[in-house]
């Protein structure tokens, strides 16, 4: 089996948006839980002991979001202490540490995301949809470092000349405007000569295709029936209120039934596969490796 | 069999009283390479642009153009897209998308074609140009050359009958221009692909075209075989200039008999004129003898802390009032090594002296005032305003001191000059401040032979009235004629340095065409003028 990120970015697309979109609209602890379990695994596997600054974050920041829920909200039956007249109670903290585990679990999600979808693969999404949009979006992404480069160049050379040494930032901020100024000129200037390039080779002359380097593989399709399958079970599950849960005035679940124990185990499969398919494809390196 | 016909053809710019093309009838075989050459405003670029109804300019047009016996005017819009591949020559411009690949299937893809089909045409074109090992890479990536690869092969794979190549070797060095020209006459021979080209640099192109085409104030002079062609101009001294050297050498010496056009033939001319005793020019007196205003001491520089170092342990002393010349590869620290000169960049260790002072001890700007200027490899860079007037009163130019002419520049957006004209009027804007020393990065890149002899000259005046020149250059040829001593840069530091004559001599590539065909026979020939002084002085 192939990782998440080497799999058709249809099935990565489909994958963070069945686990962030249900950990999103759903707030059973349970669930959230298993989601940051799976997140956080999925993160540390890729990215081992990098970004520790990261984790560090969510921690304090999960420490925030849970003490303001109960500083705020006094609801709930179980008082813990009185803080200047005010209740703090046991229900707004665990709601709070909810909130809290749901925000977490996201912002890893998101973070992998964007790791794992580069700005080539969301074009292969955009091109099937429009290839105009996709075109637009690559010249774009080549474009902008271009200018940036070309106004450093132009600077330098400024520089070199004797202009604008003095340490005022008046001039420093004239110097930026005159710069920006014959750069936006050059962008134009070459504008043409792109166009030029791309008339030339029969743009504008038909519809486009759109080509792209992925293709949809059979473990493509293996991975998105699973995704599909336990994102089902777990909506099914979630719409028929088994994860159902209120904090106030006391902690108040549904009834658990099989499809409650269903929902569960779907989506803790569906948070955990990624760092399944991470582990599979390394030990299955080691195993062959040890073979050979 | 002709596959492009064309018949009297003329073309007029709106606003504008001359022709621009007149009277051009030429027809080329299917399979020739045609070699298309005239100086600068000739009309080599409009008649190219004629050919290719995409890049067509707006003006008075007359005459007609057959691609195999149909009218040009007459193809569709994907016909014509697909039938003619034409690449330009600023290789960054042309390039439209971020990624390698999707580079490769642009074109395809506005032909609207399968999937399927696209893959495997990327993927053979890919092969063909060994592409394979950057093709995930951003296009931002590729160096000067792989970027022009790649217009290559992405019109190639179009499957083009016609190939229109406009200058598309002019902002590549020496190696690299003739690695791409290598491919360009691969094609022709491995697809029997017609092909059109211009050029600057002649020296490479000549020896592999089947017909030379020259051109001069927008008529055909004449198309005919290298060998005549080249016969045909002799008296037309603009056109020589950018002829081979063999070539040039050959018109000197020699009345009747065939041109030759490589070195090879070279030799065995010389061997003529060699009467078995080893000759020299008398060596003029070379060792500099001015005070040193450029001192390099074991200096060291790498751009990032755990970067390698690109600089290493450079030494280099450059005297008062000489021209000095750096040679090297690319990548090889050449670039870097007149940044670090100019304090654009900052070194960590060793020294940089300017007469006599410590570079860190010019505090400010005055290092630029007065003293030391630099013209950039991108002289694009040097300009801020909408015309060379403007620029050059801004700068504080006095015209009346440049040593050349910068009346015709003057109302020009400076954008819109060609390549040898920016590099002219980079310089009376460097000139402005009176520097003492000039640094210039490749000043005879992208600019045809005419205004690389007048740069020569310029440079050789501003060192008569004091000026201290050092330049990189990858020109060979350039280097050779006004450099008072060349070094040699390689991984990052200087490997030799010497005069031309005995720098050249002991280089067997690097060097010039003459060394290369007179070294058996004479010593320390390098130049054309020199040959033709020594073959004339060994007859008597």
């Amino acid at each position: 089996m192939l990782t998440l990120e080497e799999l058709h970015p249809f099935t990565i697309m489909l994958y963070f948006v069945a686990v962030t979109g249900i950990a999103m609209f759903c707030n059973y602890p349970y669930l959230l839980i298993s989601s940051l379990i799976g997140a956080v695994l999925y993160f540390i596997i890729r990215n081992g002991k990098k970004h520790l600054r990261h984790h560090i974050f969510s921690v304090i920041l999960f420490l925030i979001l849970t003490a303001v829920n109960p500083l705020v909200s006094h609801n709930g039956v179980t008082v813990l202490f009185v803080l200047n007249d005010n209740p703090v109670t046991l229900e707004a903290l665990l709601y709070g540490a909810n909130a809290s585990v749901m925000v977490l679990a996201v912002l890893y999600w998101l973070n992998s995301f964007s790791q794992v979808m580069t700005s080539e693969k969301i074009l292969c999404i955009f091109g099937t949809v429009s290839p105009k949009i996709s075109l637009l979006i690559s010249m774009t992404l080549r474009f902008v470092p271009l200018l940036n480069r070309q106004c450093q160049k132009v600077s330098d050379t400024q520089k070199i000349l004797g202009y604008y040494q003095s340490d005022n930032i008046i001039d420093s901020i004239k110097e930026k405007g005159r710069v920006l100024n014959i750069v936006v000129t050059w962008a134009l200037e070459n504008g043409i000569i792109t166009a030029n390039s791309m008339t030339a080779r029969g743009f504008g002359s038909n519809r486009r295709t759109s080509f792209s380097i992925h293709h949809i593989r059979k473990e493509d399709k293996i991975v998105m029936m699973i995704i599909i399958i336990l994102s089902a079970v777990t909506i099914l599950s979630v719409s028929r209120n088994m994860m159902e849960i209120s904090f106030y005035p006391e902690i108040h679940t549904a009834e658990h039934r099989g499809l409650y124990f269903a929902g569960l185990s779907a989506y803790a499969g569906l948070a955990i596969l990624p760092s399944v398919l991470q582990a599979e494809a390394s030990l299955r390196w080691k195993y062959l490796q040890s073979k050979i | 069999m002709e596959i492009l016909t064309v018949k009297n053809l003329n073309f007029t710019y709106p606003l504008c009283q001359e022709k621009a093309l007149s009277g051009i009838s030429f027809s080329v075989r299917r399979g020739e390479l045609l070699v298309l050459c005239g100086a600068t405003g000739s009309g080599k670029s409009t008649l190219l642009q004629m050919l290719k109804p995409e890049l067509t300019p707006q003006g008075q047009k007359s005459g007609e153009i057959f691609l195999e016996q149909r009218n040009l005017e007459s193809l569709t819009e994907t016909e014509s897209a697909s039938a003619i591949g034409y690449v330009m020559q600023k290789p960054e411009q042309q390039i439209v998308t971020d990624k390698v690949w999707h580079e490769l299937a642009f074109g395809l893809e506005n032909l609207h074609l399968s999937q399927n089909v696209i893959a495997r045409r990327v993927a053979e074109m890919a092969s063909y140009f060994g592409i394979g090992a950057w093709y995930d890479k951003n296009t931002a990536e590729l160096s000067g050359g792989q970027k022009q690869l790649l217009n290559l092969a992405s019109v190639m794979t179009m499957h083009p009958k016609l190939l229109i190549l406009d200058e598309p070797t002019a902002q590549l060095d020496p190696i690299t221009a003739s690695e791409f020209l290598s491919v360009i006459k691969k094609l022709n021979q491995d697809l029997g692909l017609t092909v059109i080209l211009t050029e600057h640099r002649l020296e490479e192109a000549i020896p592999l075209c089947d017909r030379l085409m020259i051109m001069q104030n927008g008529r055909i002079l004449t198309a005919e075989p290298p060998r005549q062609a080249i016969l045909s101009v002799r008296n037309y001294p603009d056109l020589l200039y950018a002829m081979p050297a063999v070539s040039r050498l050959f018109l000197e010496l020699e009345q009747e008999g065939t041109c030759p056009l490589t070195v090879r033939e070279g030799r065995e001319m010389m061997q003529k004129y060699h009467k078995n005793r080893e000759e020299t020019l008398p060596e003029s007196p070379c060792q500099p003898s001015g005070m040193p205003v450029l001192e390099f001491q074991d200096v060291y520089f790498r751009y990032e802390r755990h970067s390698p170092d690109i600089l290493q342990g450079v030494n280099l002393t450059v005297y008062e009032q000489e021209i000095f010349c750096i040679l090297g590869e690319n990548g090889s620290g050449k670039s870097t090594c007149l940044k670090t000169a100019a304090n654009l960049l900052k070194i960590y260790s060793g020294n940089i002296k300017i007469f006599g002072k410590k570079l860190k001890s010019y505090r400010g700007n005055t290092l630029y005032q007065n003293c030391l200027a630099m013209l950039p490899q991108d002289v694009q860079t040097v300009f801020l305003k909408n015309t060379v007037r403007e620029e050059l009163e801004e700068a504080g130019t006095e015209l009346a001191f440049l040593p050349f002419d910068a009346e015709k520049l003057l109302d020009r957006h400076p954008y819109d000059l060609s390549g040898g004209e920016q590099q002219l009027a980079g310089l009376a804007k460097v000139l402005a401040v009176k520097p003492k020393i000039l640094l210039l990065d490749e000043p005879t890149k992208g600019i045809d032979a005419v205004t690389k002899q007048k740069m020569i000259q310029v440079l050789l005046k501003l060192k008569q009235n004091g000026m201290t020149i050092i330049a990189v250059t990858h020109d060979v040829d350039f280097a050779a004629e006004c450099a008072d001593r060349c070094a040699m840069f390689f991984h990052g530091r200087i490997i030799a340095e010497d005069t031309p004559e005995c720098f050249f001599s002991e280089n067997s590539f690097y060097t010039t065409a003459v060394s290369r065909m007179t070294r058996d026979y004479f010593r320390n020939i390098v130049t054309v003028q020199d040959a033709v002084r020594i073959c004339k002085a060994s007859q008597k």
